[in-house]
């Protein structure tokens, strides 16, 4: 097994995804937690050839990019997919959670300008994530209702990390009646043992999401 | 070979790398293009996956999101990485050029409305992102030996490269001459210059 060390601030963010499949893969790796005030140091020092977090360093290699850690050891911990087509449906649905509509939440976040924020909100919670909550919902029925794929891959942990960050926006009742399949999914990953006992265990967030 | 149908508007956009790499890898496929009037139609009339394209069939079966569907292609065109952390390295550059470079060119080209914000957003565009991104890519192409992105062996992340480079090239003002020796290595490869010669002409 690689040494692996994965570098970000001290908190869930961009990182959590890749925590959670570090964590059900029951792959060993430190935790190298930055706090805010020394990152600028750390970030002029050289390491970082892109200057941006998280990164992966396994065994003095450097990988940053959420998605393409989060792939990496997905297929480390067997999450991947066992195929190249199933590979690239795990990735797809993967992409939108980890990928699009958490830039949108973003976005959404950071805006300053109250009416602009509304407007983004409105936008995030009553248009664009309903609207992949229904393909989402469509696509687990169509591949036999427990897993994205039909096999657990990080697409499903992607989700479970997703719904973390969004939950507090939806009525969980409402969401339950409408997308009863994600609601079994989202229950099936957090009952996971590796997954659960790393939700108990965790450092407490300390960033925004 | 599965049979392989590529589904996109008449423009290169978020089509184009998947192309590259279809053609680089000699993978038969329908390169199947709509005009912009026919996308109500042909959105009711198939249903896809997301509601959006691009969208690769793989006897019959499609893939949505154009960055699963590039390194899908990447795969069977054996341009993915020869190991699993060269694949990530890939990933990782291949998803800088398109999240942290591409992206933010067609915001500023396509959907910045305001004038005046749209030239400050050119402005910094040309003269801090494009040159920082480029001597940090610099750097890194000539620590792996400066032949290809990764080191001996082309993959993926090379056409992606290529691919950013077209995209920007009206904003590209320092010169980074390492890069840019490997932007002709990439477009004389016999594949891509005739895809180059052959393919639509399309405005974008």
């Amino acid at each position: 097994m690689p040494n692996i060390k994965l570098y970000y601030f001290d908190g869930d963010g961009r990182a959590e995804i890749i925590r959670l499949i570090l964590a059900q893969g029951d792959i060993k790796y430190k935790d190298e937690r930055i706090q805010v005030q020394d990152w600028p140091t750390l970030r002029n020092s050289g390491k970082f050839p892109f200057e941006v977090l998280p990164v992966l360093e396994v065994d003095g290699h450097i990988i940053c990019q959420s998605v393409a850690i989060a792939r990496y050891v997905a297929r480390m911990g067997g999450l991947a997919g066992k195929t190249s087509l199933e590979q690239a449906k795990a990735d797809q649905i993967a992409e939108y959670l980890i990928c699009d509509l958490l830039n949108q939440y973003i976005q959404y976040l950071l805006e300053d300008d109250e009416f602009i924020k509304l407007h983004k909100r409105q936008e995030c919670f009553e248009e664009t994530i309903p609207f992949h909550l229904d393909k989402f919902e469509t696509i687990l029925i169509q591949n036999g209702g427990e897993y994205f794929t039909g096999n657990l891959t990080y697409a499903d942990i992607a989700f479970y990390r997703f719904a973390n960050i969004v939950k507090n926006y939806f009525h969980f009742e409402e969401a339950a009646k409408k997308y009863p399949k994600l609601t079994a999914l989202y229950q099936r990953v957090a009952s996971l043992p590796n997954i659960k006992t790393w939700e108990e265990t965790k450092p407490p967030n300390q960033v925004p999401f | 070979m599965p049979h392989i149908r590529l589904i996109y508007f008449n423009v290169e956009l978020r089509a184009e790398l998947i192309r590259l790499i279809l053609t680089h890898g000699n993978i038969q496929f329908e390169d199947v293009r709509f005009e912009k009037e026919d996308w109500p139609r042909i959105k009711e009339q198939n249903d896809f996956l997301f509601g959006q394209v691009p969208i690769l069939e793989v006897d019959g079966e499609q893939i949505a999101q154009s960055s699963a569907i590039v390194r899908y292609v990447a795969r069977m065109a054996g341009l993915a990485g020869k190991d699993s952390l060269e694949q990530a390295k890939a990933d990782m550059l291949a998803d800088a050029f398109s999240n942290d470079i591409i992206e933010k060119f067609y915001r500023i080209a396509f959907f910045e409305r305001d004038e005046e914000m749209k030239t400050r957003l050119e402005c910094e565009f040309r003269d801090c992102i494009m040159p920082d991104f480029l001597d940090r890519l610099e750097r890194y192409y000539i620590s792996n030996g400066g032949h290809f992105l990764l080191g001996n062996d082309m993959c993926y992340a090379d056409l992606a490269f290529y691919r950013m480079i077209n995209v920007c090239k009206r904003y590209l003002r320092c010169s980074h001459p390492r890069l840019r020796d490997l932007y002709h290595k990439v477009a004389s490869l016999p594949n891509i210059s005739k895809w180059e010669q052959s393919k639509p002409k399309t405005r974008f």
